[in-house]
Protein backbone atom coordinates (compact mmCIF):
# COMPACT_ATOMS: atom_id res chain seq x y z
CA UNK A 1 0.00 0.00 0.00
CA UNK A 2 2.60 2.74 0.91
CA UNK A 3 4.40 1.54 -2.01
CA UNK A 4 1.97 2.11 -4.24
CA UNK A 5 1.22 5.63 -2.87
CA UNK A 6 5.25 6.59 -3.24
CA UNK A 7 5.13 4.71 -6.51
CA UNK A 8 1.79 6.93 -7.92
CA UNK A 9 3.95 9.89 -6.53
CA UNK A 10 7.00 9.30 -8.20
CA UNK A 11 5.10 8.71 -11.29
CA UNK A 12 3.33 12.19 -11.05
CA UNK A 13 6.61 13.89 -10.23
CA UNK A 14 8.11 11.79 -13.64
CA UNK A 15 5.44 14.13 -15.61
CA UNK A 16 6.36 17.16 -13.91
CA UNK A 17 9.03 17.90 -16.94
CA UNK A 18 11.36 21.26 -17.07
CA UNK A 19 11.29 23.07 -20.28
CA UNK A 20 13.56 21.81 -22.41
CA UNK A 21 13.82 18.42 -20.89
CA UNK A 22 11.97 17.05 -23.56
CA UNK A 23 14.72 18.24 -26.35
CA UNK A 24 16.15 14.94 -28.03
CA UNK A 25 20.31 15.18 -26.72
CA UNK A 26 22.11 16.20 -29.31
CA UNK A 27 26.28 15.68 -29.97
CA UNK A 28 28.53 15.60 -28.30
CA UNK A 29 25.82 14.44 -25.27
CA UNK A 30 24.69 11.31 -27.34
CA UNK A 31 28.27 10.24 -27.48
CA UNK A 32 28.78 10.55 -23.68
CA UNK A 33 24.87 8.67 -22.87
CA UNK A 34 26.42 5.79 -25.08
CA UNK A 35 29.50 5.94 -23.54
CA UNK A 36 27.50 5.72 -20.16
CA UNK A 37 25.31 3.00 -21.69
CA UNK A 38 28.29 1.37 -22.34
CA UNK A 39 30.22 1.32 -18.97
CA UNK A 40 28.64 2.03 -16.33
CA UNK A 41 24.77 0.37 -17.07
CA UNK A 42 27.45 -2.13 -18.78
CA UNK A 43 29.13 -2.58 -15.33
CA UNK A 44 26.10 -4.74 -14.18
CA UNK A 45 23.92 -5.48 -17.85
CA UNK A 46 26.99 -6.52 -19.67
CA UNK A 47 29.82 -4.69 -21.63
CA UNK A 48 28.06 -5.70 -24.32
CA UNK A 49 24.43 -6.03 -22.55
CA UNK A 50 23.87 -9.49 -22.64
CA UNK A 51 23.39 -9.24 -18.78
CA UNK A 52 25.67 -10.23 -15.26
CA UNK A 53 24.17 -9.01 -12.14
CA UNK A 54 21.36 -7.35 -14.18
CA UNK A 55 19.63 -8.46 -16.65
CA UNK A 56 20.62 -8.84 -20.43
CA UNK A 57 19.47 -5.27 -22.33
CA UNK A 58 19.88 -6.23 -25.83
CA UNK A 59 17.12 -5.42 -28.47
CA UNK A 60 15.79 -9.24 -28.26
CA UNK A 61 15.51 -8.47 -24.87
CA UNK A 62 13.95 -5.03 -24.67
CA UNK A 63 11.87 -5.17 -27.83
CA UNK A 64 8.62 -6.17 -26.22
CA UNK A 65 8.79 -4.14 -23.36
CA UNK A 66 6.74 -0.87 -22.45
CA UNK A 67 9.23 2.07 -24.07
CA UNK A 68 7.57 4.12 -21.56
CA UNK A 69 7.95 1.64 -18.30
CA UNK A 70 11.44 0.93 -19.62
CA UNK A 71 12.05 5.19 -19.48
CA UNK A 72 10.54 5.14 -15.95
CA UNK A 73 12.74 2.45 -14.61
CA UNK A 74 16.16 3.92 -15.76
CA UNK A 75 14.73 7.41 -14.17
CA UNK A 76 13.66 6.08 -11.21
CA UNK A 77 15.06 2.49 -10.32
CA UNK A 78 13.46 -0.24 -9.07
CA UNK A 79 12.96 -1.11 -5.34
CA UNK A 80 14.16 -4.24 -3.76
CA UNK A 81 16.47 -5.00 -6.73
CA UNK A 82 19.77 -3.67 -7.45
CA UNK A 83 19.02 -1.18 -10.45
CA UNK A 84 19.31 2.04 -8.96
CA UNK A 85 17.82 5.97 -10.07
CA UNK A 86 19.72 7.77 -12.81
CA UNK A 87 17.11 10.55 -12.54
CA UNK A 88 20.19 12.95 -11.21
CA UNK A 89 22.35 11.77 -14.15
CA UNK A 90 19.81 11.85 -17.08
CA UNK A 91 16.80 14.06 -18.54
CA UNK A 92 13.64 12.84 -19.41
CA UNK A 93 14.22 13.21 -22.88
CA UNK A 94 18.02 11.64 -22.80
CA UNK A 95 16.17 8.72 -20.72
CA UNK A 96 13.86 8.32 -23.64
CA UNK A 97 16.69 8.61 -25.48
CA UNK A 98 19.17 5.81 -23.95
CA UNK A 99 15.64 3.09 -24.63
CA UNK A 100 15.53 3.99 -27.99
CA UNK A 101 19.34 3.42 -28.36
CA UNK A 102 18.86 -0.26 -26.36
CA UNK A 103 15.52 -1.16 -28.75
CA UNK A 104 18.07 -0.39 -31.54
CA UNK A 105 20.87 -1.52 -30.71
CA UNK A 106 24.04 0.05 -29.16
CA UNK A 107 26.23 1.41 -31.97
CA UNK A 108 30.02 -0.87 -32.90
CA UNK A 109 32.91 1.44 -30.94
CA UNK B 1 80.90 -23.12 -35.55
CA UNK B 2 77.86 -22.27 -38.19
CA UNK B 3 75.47 -25.17 -36.50
CA UNK B 4 76.07 -24.14 -33.25
CA UNK B 5 75.07 -20.40 -34.15
CA UNK B 6 71.85 -21.69 -35.46
CA UNK B 7 70.95 -23.72 -32.69
CA UNK B 8 71.63 -20.40 -30.70
CA UNK B 9 69.14 -19.03 -32.75
CA UNK B 10 66.38 -21.25 -32.56
CA UNK B 11 66.53 -21.47 -28.83
CA UNK B 12 64.37 -18.43 -27.63
CA UNK B 13 65.69 -16.35 -25.07
CA UNK B 14 65.51 -17.62 -21.37
CA UNK B 15 63.47 -15.28 -19.20
CA UNK B 16 62.20 -15.10 -15.86
CA UNK B 17 58.16 -15.23 -14.83
CA UNK B 18 58.07 -13.14 -11.95
CA UNK B 19 57.40 -10.08 -14.19
CA UNK B 20 54.85 -11.47 -16.42
CA UNK B 21 51.83 -10.28 -16.91
CA UNK B 22 48.15 -10.21 -18.99
CA UNK B 23 46.08 -7.17 -19.40
CA UNK B 24 42.60 -7.99 -20.73
CA UNK B 25 41.61 -5.66 -23.26
CA UNK B 26 37.71 -6.45 -22.35
CA UNK B 27 36.33 -4.70 -25.56
CA UNK B 28 38.11 -6.46 -27.76
CA UNK B 29 38.22 -10.06 -26.38
CA UNK B 30 42.10 -10.47 -26.38
CA UNK B 31 45.12 -10.17 -23.76
CA UNK B 32 48.07 -8.67 -23.82
CA UNK B 33 51.19 -10.44 -22.86
CA UNK B 34 53.47 -8.10 -20.35
CA UNK B 35 56.66 -7.84 -19.07
CA UNK B 36 56.92 -5.79 -16.37
CA UNK B 37 60.66 -4.91 -15.87
CA UNK B 38 61.33 -3.73 -19.09
CA UNK B 39 57.62 -2.33 -19.39
CA UNK B 40 57.34 -4.10 -22.84
CA UNK B 41 54.07 -5.64 -24.62
CA UNK B 42 55.74 -9.38 -25.90
CA UNK B 43 52.31 -10.71 -27.70
CA UNK B 44 48.91 -10.46 -27.99
CA UNK B 45 46.74 -13.37 -27.55
CA UNK B 46 43.10 -13.89 -29.27
CA UNK B 47 40.79 -16.89 -29.03
CA UNK B 48 39.52 -16.36 -25.49
CA UNK B 49 35.83 -15.44 -26.16
CA UNK B 50 33.87 -13.09 -24.64
CA UNK B 51 36.13 -10.75 -21.90
CA UNK B 52 33.74 -7.93 -21.17
CA UNK B 53 33.82 -8.60 -17.61
CA UNK B 54 36.89 -11.25 -17.50
CA UNK B 55 39.42 -11.56 -14.61
CA UNK B 56 42.78 -13.67 -14.57
CA UNK B 57 44.56 -15.18 -11.51
CA UNK B 58 48.71 -17.05 -11.84
CA UNK B 59 49.44 -20.48 -10.81
CA UNK B 60 52.22 -20.46 -8.01
CA UNK B 61 55.06 -20.48 -10.28
CA UNK B 62 53.93 -17.74 -12.23
CA UNK B 63 53.92 -19.76 -15.27
CA UNK B 64 50.48 -19.62 -16.59
CA UNK B 65 47.54 -17.45 -16.30
CA UNK B 66 43.31 -18.61 -15.78
CA UNK B 67 41.40 -16.23 -17.30
CA UNK B 68 37.85 -16.02 -16.81
CA UNK B 69 35.49 -15.02 -19.33
CA UNK B 70 31.78 -13.40 -19.20
CA UNK B 71 30.99 -16.33 -21.25
CA UNK B 72 32.02 -18.63 -18.98
CA UNK B 73 34.85 -19.86 -21.05
CA UNK B 74 37.63 -20.97 -18.61
CA UNK B 75 41.37 -20.55 -20.10
CA UNK B 76 44.74 -21.49 -19.30
CA UNK B 77 47.51 -19.06 -20.95
CA UNK B 78 50.90 -20.53 -21.36
CA UNK B 79 52.88 -17.24 -20.24
CA UNK B 80 56.29 -18.43 -21.41
CA UNK B 81 54.85 -19.68 -25.15
CA UNK B 82 52.16 -16.82 -25.18
CA UNK B 83 49.55 -19.06 -25.88
CA UNK B 84 46.38 -20.62 -25.41
CA UNK B 85 47.44 -24.62 -23.30
CA UNK B 86 44.06 -25.40 -22.78
CA UNK B 87 40.13 -24.05 -22.95
CA UNK B 88 36.89 -25.28 -21.77
CA UNK B 89 33.24 -23.17 -21.50
CA UNK B 90 32.25 -24.19 -18.39
CA UNK B 91 28.87 -22.23 -17.74
CA UNK B 92 26.86 -19.73 -19.72
CA UNK B 93 27.53 -16.37 -17.46
CA UNK B 94 30.52 -15.92 -15.28
CA UNK B 95 32.10 -13.21 -13.60
CA UNK B 96 35.50 -14.53 -11.97
CA UNK B 97 37.32 -17.14 -10.38
CA UNK B 98 40.11 -17.95 -7.80
CA UNK B 99 43.12 -20.54 -7.69
CA UNK B 100 43.77 -22.83 -4.56
CA UNK B 101 46.85 -21.85 -2.31
CA UNK B 102 48.42 -25.18 -3.74
CA UNK B 103 47.58 -24.14 -7.01
CA UNK B 104 45.81 -27.23 -8.00
CA UNK B 105 42.40 -26.12 -8.31
CA UNK B 106 40.83 -23.66 -10.08
CA UNK B 107 37.34 -22.26 -8.92
CA UNK B 108 35.44 -20.77 -10.76
CA UNK B 109 32.17 -18.31 -9.50
CA UNK B 110 29.14 -18.52 -12.42
CA UNK B 111 26.25 -16.56 -12.44
CA UNK B 112 24.25 -18.60 -15.08
CA UNK B 113 23.81 -21.67 -13.98
CA UNK B 114 24.87 -19.88 -10.70
CA UNK B 115 26.75 -21.43 -8.63
CA UNK B 116 30.92 -22.64 -8.57
CA UNK B 117 32.74 -25.43 -10.41
CA UNK B 118 35.95 -26.49 -9.48
CA UNK B 119 38.69 -27.77 -11.70
CA UNK B 120 41.83 -29.37 -11.65
CA UNK B 121 44.56 -26.75 -12.67
CA UNK B 122 46.67 -28.91 -14.75
CA UNK B 123 44.40 -30.48 -16.85
CA UNK B 124 41.31 -27.94 -16.66
CA UNK B 125 39.21 -31.29 -16.12
CA UNK B 126 35.98 -30.51 -13.86
CA UNK B 127 35.87 -32.08 -10.17
CA UNK B 128 33.22 -30.79 -8.62
CA UNK B 129 29.90 -28.45 -9.25
CA UNK B 130 28.50 -26.97 -6.40
CA UNK B 131 25.02 -25.15 -7.03
CA UNK B 132 24.26 -22.13 -5.18
CA UNK B 133 20.71 -23.28 -4.56
CA UNK B 134 18.84 -21.38 -1.57
CA UNK B 135 15.60 -20.87 -0.25
CA UNK B 136 13.48 -23.70 -0.76
CA UNK B 137 16.51 -24.79 -2.88
CA UNK B 138 14.50 -24.60 -6.29
CA UNK B 139 16.05 -21.26 -7.16
CA UNK B 140 20.01 -20.39 -7.86
CA UNK B 141 21.81 -17.13 -6.61
CA UNK B 142 24.17 -15.47 -8.67
CA UNK B 143 27.85 -16.08 -7.32
CA UNK B 144 30.29 -12.97 -6.23
CA UNK B 145 33.31 -12.35 -4.62
CA UNK B 146 35.16 -15.63 -4.53
CA UNK B 147 38.54 -15.71 -3.19
CA UNK B 148 40.81 -18.87 -1.82
CA UNK B 149 41.86 -19.00 1.84
CA UNK B 150 44.21 -21.37 3.47
CA UNK B 151 44.04 -24.87 3.38
CA UNK B 152 41.97 -25.86 -0.15
CA UNK B 153 39.56 -23.62 1.08
CA UNK B 154 37.29 -21.00 -1.47
CA UNK B 155 35.05 -18.29 0.32
CA UNK B 156 31.90 -16.73 -1.84
CA UNK B 157 29.03 -14.81 -1.36
CA UNK B 158 25.54 -15.24 -2.68
CA UNK B 159 23.78 -12.34 -4.50
CA UNK B 160 19.96 -12.55 -4.22
CA UNK B 161 20.44 -15.03 -1.07
CA UNK B 162 22.43 -13.10 1.07
CA UNK B 163 24.64 -15.60 2.14
CA UNK B 164 28.06 -16.78 2.51
CA UNK B 165 29.62 -20.01 1.86
CA UNK B 166 33.11 -21.61 2.69
CA UNK B 167 33.80 -24.47 0.33
CA UNK B 168 36.71 -26.77 1.58
CA UNK B 169 38.26 -28.73 -1.26
CA UNK B 170 40.79 -31.02 0.36
CA UNK B 171 39.08 -33.89 -1.28
CA UNK B 172 38.06 -31.66 -4.15
CA UNK B 173 35.32 -34.07 -5.89
CA UNK B 174 33.40 -34.55 -2.55
CA UNK B 175 34.16 -30.34 -1.62
CA UNK B 176 32.88 -30.02 2.13
CA UNK B 177 29.95 -26.29 1.90
CA UNK B 178 29.96 -24.64 5.14
CA UNK B 179 26.91 -21.82 4.80
CA UNK B 180 26.49 -18.77 6.64
CA UNK B 181 23.10 -17.20 5.97
CA UNK B 182 21.39 -13.73 6.47
CA UNK B 183 24.69 -12.26 6.19
CA UNK B 184 22.72 -9.36 4.66
CA UNK B 185 21.18 -7.93 1.45
CA UNK B 186 22.75 -8.48 -1.90
CA UNK B 187 26.44 -8.92 -0.82
CA UNK B 188 28.23 -7.82 -4.34
CA UNK B 189 31.85 -8.57 -3.72
CA UNK B 190 33.99 -9.57 -1.57
CA UNK B 191 37.91 -10.21 -0.78
CA UNK B 192 40.15 -11.82 1.73
CA UNK B 193 42.11 -9.57 4.43
CA UNK B 194 46.12 -9.56 3.59
CA UNK B 195 46.79 -11.70 6.95
CA UNK B 196 44.22 -14.36 5.07
CA UNK B 197 42.15 -14.63 8.15
CA UNK B 198 38.96 -12.55 7.88
CA UNK B 199 36.41 -12.45 4.51
CA UNK B 200 34.66 -9.26 4.08
CA UNK B 201 31.58 -8.26 1.82
CA UNK B 202 30.61 -5.56 0.54
CA UNK B 203 26.45 -5.21 0.68
CA UNK B 204 24.47 -3.51 -2.38
CA UNK B 205 21.14 -3.70 -0.48
CA UNK B 206 22.05 -2.00 2.90
CA UNK B 207 24.81 0.59 3.71
CA UNK B 208 27.65 -1.80 4.96
CA UNK B 209 30.27 -4.40 4.60
CA UNK B 210 29.65 -8.26 6.80
CA UNK B 211 33.22 -9.37 7.80
CA UNK B 212 33.85 -13.35 8.40
CA UNK B 213 36.62 -14.22 10.74
CA UNK B 214 37.87 -17.56 9.27
CA UNK B 215 39.47 -19.06 11.81
CA UNK B 216 36.16 -18.91 13.71
CA UNK B 217 33.66 -19.16 11.33
CA UNK B 218 31.31 -20.71 13.54
CA UNK B 219 30.85 -17.34 15.12
CA UNK B 220 28.41 -15.92 11.94
CA UNK B 221 29.10 -12.99 9.94
CA UNK B 222 29.21 -9.28 12.06
CA UNK B 223 28.41 -6.28 10.09
CA UNK B 224 31.00 -3.23 10.59
CA UNK B 225 31.57 -0.24 8.74
CA UNK B 226 27.87 0.60 9.26
CA UNK B 227 27.19 3.11 6.55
Amino acid sequence: MGDRVVFAAVFWVAWMVPAGALDNPVEPRRGELVNMVRQDCGSCHGLTMKGGLGPALLPSNISAKDPEQLRFVILHGRRGTAMPPWSRFLTDAEAAWVVELLRTGLPRD
Amino acid sequence: MIVLLLAGCAQPALRGTGDLGLIIERAAGRVKLIETTGRRELASIEGLGDLAHASVVYSRDGRYAYVFGRDGGLTKVDLLRASVERRVIQAGNSIGGAISQDGRLIAVANYEPGGVRIFDAATLEPLADIPSAYGDGTRRAKVVGITDASGSRFVFSLFEAGEIWIVDASAPRAPRVEKIRNIGKQPYDGFVTPNGRHYIAGLFGEDGLVLVDLWNPEAGARRILEG
